[in-house]
């Protein structure tokens, strides 16, 4: 072990014996761990922003359920594809492509379960805009017609939730107000705006089929008048307005020209969410309702998708951080082998005086793993400090004393760099001090300018780029332990590089070695 | 002791083969201190690294202190050329980004020593070779003789039985070299270490207690050597001179 030490101890002199060369071969490594890291942040924050998110849609206690299980073994199979024979049709098999719809019978099933509390259908419906009284313009709005128990999981700013029995209240995202230009949230409560539905143009006719588009008749418009009673909290969903599940189906019935709206004739009875009364009993209902040949969704089960698909992106954008360190890894290879070409009187040396094949080896892949593991920590901490820098310029405001900080270091790591390769100052420790003590100021002093400035510039003139200031919880600069992957990766890759190069330089006779000159 | 028999050694060099060592039996016994001399290509370098455990032989056996080194493995080797021998080279062979202490330090380093008694060792490898003022110093910082005692205190930090040297005096003045064949007789004498100066220069040659001439890879002369009284003369001759 104190061997070990000792290699690095004169690895680490090696290193910095050829700064500008070991700086070189680096930086590919810290361009690929830089890489990673900034990927590995973003994405962490937008998983736990999502996940923030989520819980105010969705909440342990709620099941989303599908009126039918989807196999989709059976997708391929349905379209012909697939199995080496024709399959038996199975009574009550799913069609992918035109689900069963839920039944009031099935409904009331679905409310026997044991330990649903409340079982509540969801109104998908839709408007073309929202206005505001008193204003011409219209504005863009996503309906959401959300039973009570589920639109308390959005803290109101102002006012009230919808009673499900409402009609003509809404509640609308607080960003209505920024759009709206007003200030105060109790101010809005008890105006009216105006929401406008479109009539649906028709069926979903798929190309080719023109004896139906030639019944298409211009679509209806009609105006729903409503009152605001609340204000909602700042969600991913910008457009956000609550309506009661009562007005969703009075404007659905107008916007499909249809009565049957929840009932055994309505084809798009689809989605159903449940209630249920304790978190130990969700997998015992999920299998209930299985059972009854439903799809059910827990609350774990939507947010591990969620998650997944972040975290394939994750892996996925990564890979060009891990491209730059493959080639990083030929740098190092590269290096390596020059040093073995400078240093072979070196290793015929360390021979002459007892060194072992083994330990010729382990002093080049410590070498190599160090360059690996160096690039990996730099990579990694300055990925970090940029998403946090950008992050900051997102959110319109920029942390003063860490960008301090990052100047004092840049300043002594410069220091360092020239301390180190101008003798007169690194024979005497004051005169490194007083360098340190002059380049880190001057450093701290550069980035406390352009703190200040950029957070001038930002509440000034610069505003429209701060794009995240509406998110105040989606922040781009998460650190978890996964960004450790970036230094770890690095060191591992580094260290398979080395290998090569290190079998070679054990296996140099040293008698060849001292000759050489 | 060292005892060779038989030994055969050829290397190639280019398109040519050199007989470097041809049927070399030869005998060292503790203690001694021998010159081995010869024109270039001789054969000297290859006996030194034969008898340094750093080159294996074509035929015949070599033993050093009971080790068999012709049937040695690697590390076996390694482990004799950390213990038993100290290699001091004409180029002296320091490591430049080294202090004379960390360089002194290295085999004790590769021997496994622990810290604490690996500086202690070192510095008094160091007082032995006088060079105690200049510990801290780089190879660079330090004249030619300075640097060739460093690399003797490399040789005798881990307590060898032998000190193989090439050529010691080969790049100093005679004033220098003088004192460096003055340290190697100061080891032979009280740590009784065996000394094997390998040499193309009659003079140096001349202060061994043996000189064993080699030509074409043979010996072609083992001839009792002036010794240390010659040692002693060549020490004042040169302390006149200067």
């Amino acid at each position: 072990m104190i061997f070990i030490l000792d290699l690095v101890k004169t690895s680490l002199r090696n290193l910095w014996q050829g700064k500008l060369r070991s700086f070189l071969t680096t930086s590919a490594v810290i361009i690929g761990a830089l890489l990673i890291s900034i990927v590995f942040s973003i994405v962490n924050g937008i998983e736990g922003f999502f996940e923030l998110q989520f819980e105010t849609f969705s909440d342990p206690l709620f099941i989303e359920i599908q009126s039918q299980k989807i196999d989709f073994s059976e997708i391929f199979a349905s379209q012909g594809f697939g199995g080496s024979e024709p399959s038996e049709v199975k009574e009550g098999r799913a069609d992918i492509f035109t689900p069963k719809p839920f039944t009031d019978e099935q409904l009331e099933k679905l409310s026997d379960v044991e330990g649903i509390v409340q079982v509540n259908e969801w109104v998908n419906t839709q408007a073309e805009s929202m206005k505001l009284e008193d204003s011409d313009k219209k504005y863009q709005v996503t309906l959401y017609s959300m039973p009570k128990f589920m639109q308390e999981k959005v803290d109101l700013v102002a006012g009230r939730y919808v009673e499900d029995d409402d009609e003509g209240t809404i509640v609308v995202a607080r960003q209505y107000l920024d759009v709206w230009g007003i200030e105060d949230t109790d101010e809005v409560l008890g105006k009216k705006v105006t929401l406008e539905v479109e009539q649906e143009s028709g069926t979903f006719c798929p190309p080719g089929c023109q004896s139906l588009s030639a019944s298409h008749k211009d679509p209806g418009k009609k105006n729903y008048e409503m009152e605001i009673i609340g204000v909602s909290e700042k969600t991913i969903i910008t457009t956000l307005a609550v309506v009661s599940q009562k007005q969703a189906l009075e404007m659905e019935k107008f916007r499909r020209d249809t009565n049957e709206i929840l009932t055994n004739d309505d084809s798009n009875r689809f989605v159903a969410f449940a209630l249920v009364d304790s978190v130990e009993n969700v997998s015992r209902i999920e299998r209930d309702i299985e059972d009854l040949g439903h799809n059910a969704q827990t609350y774990e089960e939507q947010k591990n998708q969620v998650g997944q698909i972040l975290d394939i992106l994750k892996y996925f954008l990564s890979a060009f951080g891990i491209i730059a360190m493959a080639v990083a890894s030929l740098g190092i290879i590269n290096t390596l082998f020059m040093a073995i070409y400078e240093r072979t009187r070196e290793i015929g040396v360390s021979k002459a005086v007892g060194a072992t094949n083994l330990d010729i080896m382990l002093m080049f892949t410590i070498e190599a793993a160090l360059m690996g593991f160096i690039g990996g920590v730099v990579g990694m901490l300055s990925g970090y400090e940029l998403a946090s820098i950008v992050n900051g310029i997102l959110h319109g405001h920029l942390n003063v004393l860490e960008l301090v900080s990052v100047g004092g270091i840049l300043g002594i790591i410069l220091a360092l760099m020239i301390g180190g390769s101008i003798k007169w100052v690194s024979k005497n420790p004051l005169r490194i001090g007083c360098l340190f003590i002059v380049l880190g100021g001057i450093g701290s002093l550069i980035m406390l300018g352009i703190a200040l400035g950029m957070n001038a510039l930002l509440g000034g003139g610069l505003e429209s780029i701060t794009i995240l200031s509406s998110y105040e919880t989606l922040n781009i600069d998460v650190f978890s332990l996964d960004l450790l992957i970036a230094p770890v990766l690095s060191t591992i890759v580094a260290t398979i590089a080395g290998i090569l190069p290190a079998w070679r330089a054990s296996r140099l006779d040293p008698v060849d070695a001292l000759r050489y000159e | 002791m060292i005892t060779l028999k038989n030994a055969y050694k050829v290397y190639t060099m280019g398109d040519e083969k050199i007989q470097a060592l041809d049927d070399v039996t030869l005998t060292v016994q503790e203690k001694e201190f021998v010159s081995i001399i010869g024109p270039s290509g001789s054969g000297k370098s290859t006996l030194m690294h034969v008898l340094g455990g750093l080159d294996k032989l074509d035929s015949g056996t070599i033993e050093v202190n009971g080790l068999d080194l012709s049937k040695a493995s690697r590390r076996q080797l390694a482990k004799f050329r950390n213990r038993q021998i100290g290699f001091v080279f004409q180029s002296f062979n320091l490591q430049p980004t080294m202090s004379a202490l960390e360089n002194v330090m290295l085999p004790l380093m590769f021997g496994r020593v622990r810290g604490s008694e690996r500086k202690k060792r070192a510095t008094r490898a160091i007082e032995h070779v006088d060079l105690t003022d200049r510990m801290h110093h780089k190879p660079s910082e330090m004249s030619g003789g300075q640097r060739q005692r460093v690399s003797i205190a490399r040789a005798l930090v881990n307590k060898p039985s032998i000190i193989l040297a090439d050529e010691p005096t080969g790049n100093l003045d005679s004033k220098t070299g003088s004192l460096i064949i003055e340290v190697l007789d100061k080891l032979n004498e009280d740590e009784g270490i065996t000394i094997v100066v390998v040499t193309h220069d009659s003079g140096i040659a001349e202060v061994g207690d043996r000189i064993i001439t080699l030509h074409d890879g043979k010996i072609k002369e083992d001839k009792k050597g002036a010794g240390k009284s010659k040692r002693s003369q060549f020490l004042s001759n040169n302390k006149v001179k200067t």
